[in-house]
């Protein structure tokens, strides 16, 4: 899994902003989404993003689990991210 | 012979007088950016849509459209009155005409608006749909959609004794500090607005209802303390910071002209816009929805810029 081809990102305080060039659209994502996503474009799988993310936030392991899928599917959804 | 303006941290060289300047005294060694009144120069053949306004109910034209050429990178605007603007790659020449039943003040009002906003544009300028006003040393810019009330709050702090920055273009320095650069020295206020604020003001061009204000503004960039976006209106003013990605696609959203950038122009407004948002607080106002009550919001806006 990798951010798809035209879709950048920049850093603002400690969340991100993305742009899908192709559409032109903006996304914006907390300091969380942020973490999950820097990660994921350093080339994490999922399990190891959810391992980090349970070392950085004082979080369950189910809630963590939950909103890593439940955020990786909505940014496949749009085409921000892809296999 | 040719007329020299300073506006936007541009220095302009025209072959007419351009309403709403004023002439330099000198003549400067090479200009920004040279303006020719009253020429179409031969458009290229391949000029393609990139940006269509608003259309008009009764003849279905849009009120303007940008074309790119991909061979020349040769741009034009033109609106729906008939006056044309072309632009040379990077923003170095605009050449205009315009149709008999239109005025040079009417081109003077598009030039010193969207068309000069769109050459520092594709100069590699960031410039915002803002207009900007000092207190106390530091710029407050006050961005809003059409309509929200930017020149009008501008205007209010003008009465109360406020330098008014520049109105509507608000070219950025993006180095540290970030600075905006001056405008002219006009507001343009409808006539609505200038009645209730500062009484009966001239028109700005024989074909429209807008007025303008005279004003000073010194050509110096100015430190930028904070951007209000003016974001609607209610019952009572209220006003609220925003942070993070909501700020930076805030920002992004009243970026000027940034409905007719070309790929690499977006590449660089995303770059310089998160990076403004990462040094600028941004705050988003609706105001009370009442001319009586601008005094209070001017008392309101006027903390916002202050060094924390």
């Amino acid at each position: 899994m990798k951010p798809a081809a035209g879709v950048v990102f920049k850093s603002v305080g400690d969340e991100l902003v993305l742009l899908d060039y192709d559409r032109g659209i903006y996304y914006g994502l907390d300091a969380v989404g942020a973490r999950l996503w820097e990660l994921i474009a350093a080339g994490e799988p999922l399990p190891s993003v959810i391992e980090t993310l349970l070392g950085e936030y004082d979080v369950s392991r189910e809630e963590v689990t939950n909103d890593a899928q439940r955020l990786v599917g909505e940014l496949r959804e749009r085409g921000l991210l892809v296999d | 012979m040719a007329l020299h303006y300073r506006v936007y941290g541009l220095t302009l060289e025209a072959n007419e007088p351009i309403d709403g300047l004023i002439p330099l005294s000198g003549t400067p060694a090479s200009p920004d950016l040279r303006i020719h009144y009253r020429v179409a120069p031969l458009r290229p053949d391949d000029l393609a849509v990139v940006h269509e306004g608003e259309l008009d109910p009764e003849s279905q034209t849009a009120n303007v459209i940008i074309r790119r050429s991909a061979s020349t990178r040769v741009c034009t605007i033109d609106y729906r009155d008939g006056t044309s603007f072309v632009i040379a790659p990077g923003g170095s020449e605009v050449w205009c005409d315009w149709p008999s039943t239109s005025t040079p003040e009417d081109t003077a009002t598009y030039l010193l608006g969207p068309v000069l906003a769109y050459v520092l544009r594709l100069r590699g300028t960031l410039a915002l749909h803002a207009s900007g006003i000092a207190i106390a040393d530091r710029a407050l810019l006050l961005a809003g959609a059409p309509r929200a009330g930017k020149s009008t709050t501008a205007a209010a702090f003008a009465k109360r004794g406020a330098e008014v920055i520049t109105d509507d273009v608000s070219p950025l320095i993006l180095e540290d500090p970030v600075r905006v650069l001056p405008g002219y020295p006009r507001l343009r206020l409808w006539s609505d607005s200038a009645e209730a604020l500062v009484g009966e003001l001239p028109r700005l061009t024989p074909n429209w209802e807008k007025r303008y204000l005279s004003v000073d503004v010194t050509d110096t960039p100015r430190e930028i303390g904070a951007v209000a976006v003016l974001a609607g209106r209610a019952a009572a003013t209220s006003i609220r910071q925003l942070y993070g990605h909501a700020a930076a696609i805030t920002l992004l959203r009243y970026a000027s002209m940034t409905h007719a950038l070309d790929e690499s122009m977006r590449a660089r407004e995303f770059a310089q816009v998160t990076k403004l948002a990462n040094r600028i607080p941004v705050f988003e106002v609706v105001a009370a929805d009442a001319l009586d009550r601008v005094d209070a919001l001017c008392d309101a806006l006027s903390a916002l810029s202050s060094p924390a």
